[in-house]
């Protein structure tokens, strides 16, 4: 295996960050806390891989939240927990005992893309449902490698993300994240 | 481990691995949607009905955890990994093909065959030298006809 950059894990506070060569990321993960504090340390640590690796052109930014939504068993339909779900023939029988749904969905506003990735897991037990919520929004650019502009990409980025987010979920949803 | 940046100060309880080129499942939810398309892709090629087929569920499983546990070197990990463990659960069924394996390469497949069969042919002296422990599970497969 060629080794193409390094991991650097913290398991205490839960995030990693990779610097390789073809790439930075940043890593946090459950429980996500917010924007704020999330944007402002993958900015540090880009400055000190931007000064080491000193890439000279940007080529694509990402956002990815994969969120795990525990759903309460028995449910009557998925669509009181979730919007962006498969749709099945009304005549044909309506249950799932899994799936798995990829969506690309571009948004030529804002030239980014996003991809979704929706997956049912085994039920824990008979209690919980894991629904699996992987949203990957993305940009092709073509910034300088010190480019300040990617910020604001990376804000525009997450406003897409979180409208897919937040208009596929339920408000019965959203009381399991609180 | 060195880093590759004097600037990137890692904690006492940080990690430093290098990344290779495959794709790294950094978090258990990434994990969990890399898998998913794994097993997605193999039902393509192996259609998910055949699953109950013996030979072929010990082959995907053995493929799972051959692919998941390649980087681990905890005995205890390997053994203790998800698919390690359903083939565990096959059962007497899974004896000859984990035999099989064992004859054309060495793995940790003792702990699985300690725990079906619930017997242990390996000598004391030999216990913890892979080879000699292969032989004696094979010769104790040949001697009860599990292969031949």
């Amino acid at each position: 295996m060629q080794p193409v950059g390094y991991l650097y894990r913290a398991p205490m506070e839960k995030r990693a960050v990779q610097a390789r060569i073809d790439g930075y990321a940043f890593n946090k993960f459950s429980p996500y806390e917010n924007w704020g504090a999330f944007s402002a340390e993958a900015q540090e640590l880009w400055q000190s891989y931007v000064e080491t690796a000193k890439p000279e052109r940007l080529k694509r930014l990402a956002l990815r939240y994969i969120n795990r939504i525990e759903i309460p068993l028995p449910i009557r339909d998925f669509k009181d927990y979730l919007l962006t779900i498969p749709e099945i023939a009304p005549r044909l029988p309506q249950a799932l005992s899994n799936f798995i749904m990829r969506l690309v969905v571009p948004n030529p506003e804002m030239e980014a893309t996003a991809v979704i990735n929706v997956i049912m897991e085994q039920p824990l037990g008979r209690q919980l449902l894991p629904i699996i919520f992987d949203i990957d929004v993305f940009k092709i650019t073509n910034h300088a490698g010190t480019s300040e502009e990617i910020w604001y990409d990376f804000d525009q980025l997450r406003i897409f993300k979180n409208e897919i987010f937040f208009n596929s979920i339920t408000d019965k949803s959203k009381e399991l994240f609180q | 481990m060195t880093s590759i940046n004097p600037h990137i100060q890692t904690a006492p309880n940080d990690v430093a691995l290098w990344l290779g080129e495959e794709t790294v499942a950094v978090g258990e939810e990434s994990a969990a949607v890399s898998r998913a398309f794994e097993i997605f892709l193999n039902e393509y090629f192996i259609p998910v009905s055949r699953d109950a087929i013996p030979y072929i569920r010990f082959h995907q499983l053995k493929e799972r955890w051959e692919a998941e546990t390649d980087f681990l070197s905890s005995v205890s990990d390997i053994v203790m990994h998800p698919a390690y463990q359903q083939i565990i659960g096959m059962g007497p069924a899974a004896i000859p093909f984990i035999l099989r394996e064992m004859s054309i390469k060495q793995a940790q497949w003792f702990w699985a065959l300690k725990s079906i069969t619930n017997e242990d042919p390996v000598k004391p002296e030999h216990r913890g030298i892979v080879a000699e422990m292969s032989r004696a599970w094979l010769q104790w497969g040949k001697d009860r006809g599990y292969i031949d």
